[in-house]
């Protein structure tokens, strides 16, 4: 199963690399997203900074459902979806890999942001060891949720309008347990963090498990 | 009485009735179009 | 009489007969209260409105989960969880929109981000992604075992989601009006309540049957509807053409 995810993510990630769609797309809508923040609330009264964990985490959402549109859009052409059933792959090790993949470009894309929300904000950071670990574990669930739903709504019509009404529900709990760990790294009292982390733990654990059990039956018909 | 007693009485009892209608009458339509079949 | 309609009907004038008993006690009966004044009626619609809304979609995730075990699958089970979560669909709605209506007097505003309106909130729109993917045109089976998958997806994830948020509101509690603890009712407030259970239960059970029933009977339509429609279209090269039937969708 790992080396079919290994062998999975690694054709995710070179499409990506030729392709430069999170790059050179996604990761300019999200730092226009945190332009849009900052003209919605009032720069100069300090709320950028007091929200920026909030914000930052938003921002996080909604590219993470662009790029898992992406990821499984790559599927959709040339009867790649028939081409992976009839690989032989290991339906869980396919939705690891496409997770993984997910996963890795999310991060870059965290540290985009991050770096966003630092210049345009003014926001300052303290905390890095839980700012870091909050951000792969949420990254870890966001991606496999969304991993998930990506496969429930593959080959639909809809799926552009399904699959946030699909994801975000779900998600919107990480979102809350990101932000308050995130804050309270911030906020220099870690302790709470922690235990907002061990929360975003138990998601990406659910996430991943259903991932792993369900997406054989979700690849199985067209 | 209470405008807001009055309106979460009215509310619930009105949606509810409404739905029930709707779904007895696509129950008869729908039973209406199906060709005749022997009962099961 | 069928089994079914037999029950039905039996659901039907009990579900009737309850609703007279608990508006009764509910707008007649009940006297208004010392914290909640005339507002503790609405006991009788709330409360059991949540209540069942969770039995709703509580089966349909066990109905899910029979339909997606290879062992226990039978279309009846996803058919029955369809009907069960589009009546939690309204049941829920309905919870936030009573939830409103008593939060308005009572604590002057419309919302508050309680842990348990929210987790309400989060469960409806679950379950309204769930019908959306129910209506999606496409191969019976396939469309059933997604709209299984996301229901468990849903189901597992409630009680996380309550517990984060109730977490969260106990930290930002400045912000939030606590919704009235459940202290003891008096028996008056207590029989309200439990009548009004007892009413939306039944009404659930009994709408459950029609809206399986029309769940069965749109199947049946659309395999045989199609059947018909293919055996109509070959007649009609060995006859001269007929105007159409108005199609059976």
């Amino acid at each position: 199963m790992w080396r079919d995810a290994l062998l999975m993510a690694g054709k995710d990630l070179r499409v990506e690399a030729r392709s430069r769609v999170a790059i050179g797309q996604v990761a300019p809508f999200a730092v226009i997203v945190l332009v849009l923040f900052a003209f919605a609330l009032d720069p100069s009264r300090g709320i950028l900074v007091k929200a920026a964990a909030g914000l930052f985490w938003v921002a996080v959402l909604f590219s993470a459902l662009l790029t898992v549109q992406r990821s499984f859009a790559i599927e959709a052409a040339d009867g790649a979806r028939d081409g992976l059933r009839l690989s032989g792959l290991d339906p869980a090790g396919i939705f690891l890999g496409k997770a993984l993949a997910v996963a890795a470009e999310l991060f870059v894309l965290e540290i985009v942001l991050g770096a966003g929300v630092v210049v345009l904000y003014n926001a300052p950071i303290h905390g890095y060891l839980l700012l870091l670990a909050t951000c792969v574990v949420a990254t870890v669930g966001m991606a496999s949720a969304g991993t998930i739903y990506g496969g429930l709504a593959v080959g639909l019509r809809v799926r552009e309008t399904l699959l946030p009404l699909l994801t975000l529900p779900v998600l919107a709990p990480v979102l809350l347990a990101a932000t308050e760990a995130s804050q309270a790294a911030l906020d220099g009292v870690p302790g709470q963090g922690v235990a907002w982390l061990r929360l975003l733990g138990v998601f990406a654990a659910i996430y991943l498990t259903f991932g792993v059990l369900a997406f054989g039956s979700l690849l199985e018909e067209s | 009485m209470n405008g807001y007693v009055a309106a979460g009485y009215a509310i619930p009892a009105a949606v509810l009735a409404l739905y029930a209608l709707r779904v007895l009458r696509r129950g008869r339509a729908l039973r209406r179009t199906l060709p005749r079949r022997p009962q099961s | 009489m069928t089994r079914t309609a037999l029950l039905s009907r039996f659901l039907g004038v009990a579900t009737l007969l309850a609703v007279i008993a608990a508006v009764i006690q509910g707008l007649v009966i009940m006297g208004p209260t010392i914290e909640q004044h005339e507002y503790s009626r609405l006991l009788v619609v709330h409360p059991p409105l949540a209540a069942v809304t969770f039995v709703a979609f509580g089966v349909t995730a066990l109905a899910s989960l029979l339909y997606l075990i290879p062992r226990t699958r039978r279309r009846e089970w996803d058919q029955l969880a369809g009907a069960s979560a589009e009546i939690g669909v309204v049941l829920c709605a309905l919870t936030l929109v009573t939830g409103s209506i008593w939060g308005r007097p009572t604590w002057g505003v419309w919302w508050t981000w309680d842990a348990r309106i929210t987790t309400e909130a989060l469960l409806l729109a679950l379950f309204l992604g769930y019908l959306a993917l129910r209506r999606i045109p496409s191969d019976v089976e396939v469309r059933s075992r997604r709209c299984a998958i996301a229901a468990l997806i849903a189901a597992a994830d409630m009680p996380v989601v309550h517990y984060a948020t109730s977490w969260w509101q106990t930290l930002h509690q400045a912000n939030f009006r606590l919704l009235q603890p459940d202290k003891q009712l008096d028996p008056p407030q207590l029989l309200g309540m439990m009548l009004g259970f007892l009413a939306v239960v039944l009404l659930y059970g009994w709408l459950l049957i029609h809206r399986f029933q029309v769940e069965q009977l749109e199947e049946r339509l659309d395999r045989e509807g199609l059947a018909q429609a293919l055996t109509e279209r070959r007649a009609e090269g060995l006859m001269p053409p007929v105007p159409a039937e108005a199609g059976s969708r």
